[in-house]
């Protein structure tokens, strides 16, 4: 083994020059990887010395064969990997080796294709072989003075597959160079190496595979002067790069993400960050919007103020499908009503800082007869995406027949100037168009919503399935056992993934006992194993018509967890007790161990409470706790609670996990919402419960209060019908949503509830640290404090509170992640030292540091007298002397990051002028929390249309 | 910015090492003439001379021992060895005293001190050019400056480090690889006797790991005696050979 250094230069973050020598050894037992090569058998054999060792050390790699008369292996080059990584995946395209230095570029390039070029290699039946030529004795070489670095790892490639060709020489193997470079290939074909560009491969193979030159990305040449010349400019040029970096730092242009109209795809919004423009720039038209793709990160230029103009307000789809390109855009530009005067900021796109083209999901435009298309002609196809916001992407395919009446993914390749649509190339075909398993797919992928089967790591951690059948003493500790109560769950027909039950019974006193039990969910997944990272990722369970991606493996959501009838299972409780009127008097939270009685659905229930003839104890338990909810219901509503409705229905199946034959509205019984009550009941005493314990790091729910100007103008058209509409407050404005009825149509109450819910910010998760308490406020449900507790099957967040909830009884311990959190706030004892004329000193004994406590607002007049000579401060109620003891509060102000301070401030006695804690950490709002966890937040509906997919930080 | 990773799925690092390949050695000893014993070592891009003197008169009477010698050690780093920081390591910063006081302790329980009393053996080691595995480095070294110094040992010193990162054991890291902010695990050993004279971890390792990453470098340091005792044998028999026919 050989041993050289590589030397290099490289800047650090300040500019400093210096010089870096790394260590390079070259090794002389690296195999080509050829299956029949029988020097490398020999280096093999003197790697491992058993035959076991040998085969396992070939089972992490493919062994490349050369297969049939034609043995060819191929050597790419950098830019092929870059440009066609689509065709890559194609699986006939075989017996492949890439080289380190391929690899490296890659990387460095387009993380995303090294991926997935690493996901090719991984696949043992495609026969790609990793060669690490850059620690090679044979085919590393260093940069000769005066290259560049590019030229360098050319030569690199060239140098790589003469080593090759020699090496395979006996075996009779042709080695091909495939290259989209000229000067690499003109200089491998000087060299006598074979080589050829892509495009030419691709058209040898397609007279076996015609379906590979539709993945072929399209010629990516650097100068399209013939091209350029015949047609008539279309777009403006996209300024160079240095010119805009140059321009952005004079505040000349601004840089933004574009994002197209959903309803109108001729106009955009660019949100910039700059300081100087708060206001989104809005767009106008194809020729503004410059070849911008929803997402992409542009540079925009303001537009003379005299333009300025206002959205158009019109609903426009790019419906025509226009061939000719030159005289597009003139109708394109008359089609935008453009309102000339003070309108907001206009301008347009001058630049692309960077794109974001993704794969997208759609179907080919095509009119005209299937038959009469001549099969193997390569034809020009428009791509229509399913989201609006993209536009079409024009396409080349040979097999038309095959493209049309798919479900396909189209990637973006180049928009070029001349041309109205960016052209693309096929990626993959999905499924017929219309066909529910294809179109559940194109969901899924739009989404982004992770549906791949849980992996091996994650199926480790499962318990096994007969844990219940023999439950531990050790599982048992801080648990009660609650078999003896009578506990029954009430769920939608259907259901597998039951996370919650109840049990209700009357006290010899005359109150009530009622207990909600959930499953006991963070006991099987324990914080940090593979299990909760792949739940925390997928965040919630998602339902489809037919089938439903779960968070949690099957196993667990639907056995171990589910708390099904006659079966012992683990929950996790929260008991009140109750007077008759709904009043809790005590409440208890505790880990258990249930048995539930019955499962049934609301439909059973309701039919249960109805029959005056049934009098077992189910039965009697269910009228006890339908006559409380009623209470609790009313209770609500005085406090505020408001009624919203979002379109929700039901799907029918002939079958389970067939196609719905039909759709019919979801029916609400008395029973669902007595569950509802008793669920937001637990929800908000566990709020109460783990916010007590954890001031700073509670996962709660809020929904904000909306402004008062966002209902302006639906008041206005409900006043319109003759109504009054007052949106004061929630109590008022549920009051009249109450009255707003037209007997003639009962659907109107429910649609101005659904118009009035998107008048409303959505409900959304936060730390309880990050927000002060007046804004822990739930609008909707009209709760002073709210969060997630009853669903843990189906939702992380309602885990976390699990947790919190177990460490706040002190079942088990405060969590690392959560360990440092919970330190941010500590309250203290503390002993006044020293009195000041608008503050005190004090010590605090357990950490023994001291600090400065101020009884008024820095600069703000106080009525505290000071005496000096006494060392007293008092106000006529409070007086601080030196010595007296203080509870103080400590936390560290980091507001400012560059500034982290300590601040004590004092809580017992009571400051009259200081305003609470939260206030100073005020400007740290929920989202600048740093290194909280993501969530997913969804809504409760099971329809995937109503997916708010708004991540939103704890 | 991708992700630096440190071993690619084919086997190699970024220096092209497989995880259980030291780096290169080359050592010399004898180098100084005035010291009683030295050697210059060099692993990897890691170089480092020591000097030893003694067994010699205690300097001062108040650290005298009366039944053993006394093994003080220096160790000190050029203020040109690291590329980034080039500020000269003083003797009394942290670091440099902790390697100090293991190779002290190590020198103790290895040379057989008991033979010189009221004396004092001085090791200095001074590091000439960093690239990571100082600590095992140093010992190396000085087991070879003491056994040039021709005082009598119970064994060997071997020592060696290993680490764990993306999921694979590495033996020998270089300073790339210690700053991955894996584990740092040292084992020092006598290779004859097989005594563990040192074992020190800085952050964790997953439990059921700990033993193949122990294991490594266990054998990292296997290796590393086999080339000392190589080294030591080549220049015994120079030392014979200029003794027998003196050239010079």
């Amino acid at each position: 083994m050989s041993h050289s250094n590589k030397e290099y230069y490289r800047a650090t973050r300040r500019g400093k020059i210096i010089k870096v020598v790394r260590e390079v050894y070259l090794r002389d037992d690296l195999i080509c990887g050829h299956q029949k090569c029988q020097s490398c058998l020999e280096i093999k054999k003197r790697l491992y010395r058993t035959v076991e060792e040998r085969e396992r050390a070939e089972s992490t790699y493919s062994e490349l064969t050369g297969e049939g008369d034609s043995q060819k292996i191929l050597i790419l080059d950098t830019n092929v990997v870059l440009h066609q990584i689509d065709l890559l995946e194609d699986p006939t395209i075989k017996n492949v080796v890439i080289l380190t230095t391929v690899l490296d570029e890659v990387k460095s390039q387009n993380f995303p294709i090294y991926n997935r070029l690493r996901e090719i290699i991984k696949n043992q039946q495609r026969q790609f072989y990793v060669y690490s030529n850059e620690h090679s004795k044979y085919t590393a070489i260093t940069r000769d003075n005066g290259e560049t670095s590019n030229d360098r790892n050319d030569r690199a490639i060239r140098v790589a597959t003469e080593w090759y060709r020699a090496h395979l020489k006996k075996l009779n193997v042709n080695v091909l160079l495939v290259t989209n470079d000229r000067d690499n290939l003109a200089k491998a074909k000087a060299l006598g190496l074979d080589g050829k560009t892509i495009q030419d491969l691709v058209m040898e193979m397609s007279d076996v595979n015609p379906s590979l030159v539709d993945k072929l990305s399209s010629p990516d040449d650097d100068d399209h002067s013939n091209s350029v010349d015949a047609k008539k400019f279309q777009f403006a040029e996209h300024r160079p790069m240095s010119l805009l970096t140059e321009q952005l730092k004079q505040g000349q242009i601004y840089q933004g993400i574009i994002r197209t109209d959903r309803s109108n795809y001729l106009e955009a919004l660019v949100k910039t960050d700059s300081p100087l423009m708060e206001q989104e720039i809005l767009i106008q038209g194809l020729e503004s919007m410059n070849r911008a793709v929803d997402g992409d990160i542009v540079a925009v230029e303001l537009l003379p103020k005299a333009e300025w103009s206002r959205p158009s307000g019109v609903v426009l789809l790019d419906t025509e499908a226009i061939e000719d390109d030159d005289d597009s855009i003139a109708k394109d530009a008359s089609s935008v009503s453009t309102a000339v005067g003070d309108g907001q900021p206009t301008g347009r796109v001058v630049g692309i800082i960077k794109r974001n083209w993704k794969p997208y999901c759609g179907a080919v435009e095509f009119k005209g007869d299937i038959n009469s298309v001549v099969t193997n002609q390569q034809q020009q196809l428009l791509f229509v995406a399913i989201d609006r916001r993209i536009p079409k992407i024009r396409i080349r395919s040979r097999q038309v027949s095959s493209v049309v009446g798919r479900r396909i993914v189209v990637a973006i390749d180049s928009w070029e100037r001349h041309s109205r649509y960016p052209s693309g190339h096929f990626v993959k075909d999905l499924g017929p168009l219309g066909d529910r398993e294809t179109e559940s797919q194109v969901l899924l992928l739009q989404f982004d919503i992770p549906h791949h089967p849980f992996g091996a790591s994650v199926m480790k951690c499962l318990p096994p399935p007969d844990i219940m059948d023999h439950v531990s003493p050790a599982d048992m500790l801080g648990r009660r056992d609650l078999r003896g109560e009578c506990i029954f769950s009430v769920d939608p027909p259907g259901c597998t993934d039951i996370d919650d039950a109840l049990h209700c019974k009357r006290l010899p006193d005359g109150n009530f006992e009622v207990g909600v039990h959930i499953a006991d969910v963070s006991h099987f997944v324990r914080e940090g194993a593979a299990i909760d990272e792949e739940a925390s990722h997928r965040g919630t369970t998602v339902y489809l018509v037919d089938r439903r991606i779960d968070m949690l493996p099957g196993e667990l959501s639907s056995n171990l967890c589910s708390l099904m009838s006659n079966v012992d299972r683990f929950s996790f409780s929260v008991i009140w007790k109750m007077d008759p009127n709904g009043n809790v008097l005590d409440v208890e939270y505790t880990k258990s161990l249930i048995r539930s009685v019955a499962s049934m659905t609301y439909e059973q229930a309701q039919i249960k409470i109805d029959d005056a003839s049934q009098n077992d104890i189910v039965a009697t338990n269910l009228r006890l706790m339908l006559a409380l909810s009623k209470k609790l219901k009313s209770k609500r509503f005085d406090a505020g609670a408001l009624i919203l409705a979002s379109p929700q229905v039901k799907f029918k199946t002939e079958e389970v996990g067939g196609d719905p034959s039909d759709v019919e509205l979801y029916q609400m019984r008395e029973t669902n919402s007595m569950i509802e009550e008793f669920m937001l009941l637990a929800n908000i005493w566990v709020a109460k419960k783990i916010h007590k314990h954890f001031p700073g790091c509670a996962l709660l729910r809020r929904h904000p209060t909306p402004k008062a100007s966002s209902f302006e103008l639906l008041s206005k058209l409900v006043e319109q019908k003759g109504f009054d509409f007052r949106t004061d407050t929630s109590k008022l404005l549920a009051e009249s949503l109450d009255l707003c009825v037209i007997p003639d149509d009962p659907y109107f109450n429910t649609l101005l509830r659904i118009m009035t819910t998107r008048c409303m910010f959505p409900a959304q998760y936060f730390s309880s640290g990050s927000v002060p308490y007046e804004e822990y406020f739930h609008y909707g449900l009209a709760s002073e404090i709210y969060t997630h507790f009853t669903s843990p099957i189906r939702r992380y967040p309602d885990v976390i509170v699990h947790r919190l909830l177990a460490s706040a009884i002190g079942v088990t311990s405060v969590s690392l992640k959560m360990d440092n959190k919970t330190g941010r706030k500590t309250t203290e004892n503390a002993y006044i030292i020293r009195v000041k004329a608008n503050a005190f000193v004090v010590l605090v004994p357990r950490y023994g540091f001291e600090g400065t406590v101020y009884v008024s607002e820095p600069n703000q007049p106080t009525n505290f007298i000071y005496d000096c000579t006494k060392q007293t401060l008092s106000n006529g109620s409070l007086t601080f002397r030196v010595f007296d003891m203080v509870t103080v509060e400590i936390f560290v102000d980091d507001s400012k990051a560059h500034d982290q301070k300590l601040m004590i401030n004092c809580i017992n006695p009571v400051l009259p002028n200081i305003k609470p804690k939260y206030d100073v950490v005020e400007k740290t709002t929920a989202t600048k929390t740093p290194k909280d966890e993501k969530k997913k937040n969804t809504t409760n509906s099971k329809d995937l249309n109503n997916r708010n997919l708004k991540k939103q930080k704890l | 910015m991708s992700k630096l990773s440190y071993i690619t799925p084919e086997g190699l690092r970024i220096d092209g090492r497989r995880n259980n390949e030291i780096r290169r050695l080359n050592m010399k000893m004898g180098i100084f003439n005035r010291a009683d014993g030295s050697a210059y070592y060099e692993q990897g891009n890691t170089k480092i001379t020591v000097a030893v003197y003694g067994p010699r008169e205690v300097a001062s009477n108040q650290r005298m021992l009366h039944d053993r010698a006394i093994v003080n050690c220096e160790y000190s780093q050029a203020a040109f060895s690291s590329a980034t920081d080039r500020k000269p390591t003083r003797k009394s910063d942290k670091q440099s005293y902790e390697i100090a006081s293991l190779i002290k302790q190590a020198f103790e329980s290895t040379i057989q001190i008991t033979l010189f009393p009221r004396s004092q053996i001085d090791i200095y080691v001074q590091v000439l050019q960093a690239d990571g595995g100082l600590k095992a480095a140093a010992l190396n070294a000085a087991t070879l400056a003491v056994i040039d110094a021709g005082l009598p040992m119970r064994d060997f010193i071997c020592a060696c480090s290993a680490t764990f990162i993306e999921g694979v054991p590495l033996l020998d890291m270089n300073q790339m690889e210690e700053r991955s902010g894996g584990a740092d695990l040292l084992l020092s050993i006598q290779p004859q006797l097989g005594g563990v004279i040192s074992l020190n971890m800085e952050s964790k390792v997953p439990q059921d790991m700990f033993e193949s990453v122990l294991e490594l470098a266990n054998l990292g340091c296997m290796k590393i005696f086999a080339l000392l005792q190589t080294e030591v044998k080549r220049h015994s028999a120079d030392l014979l050979s200029n003794q027998i026919n003196p050239k010079s």
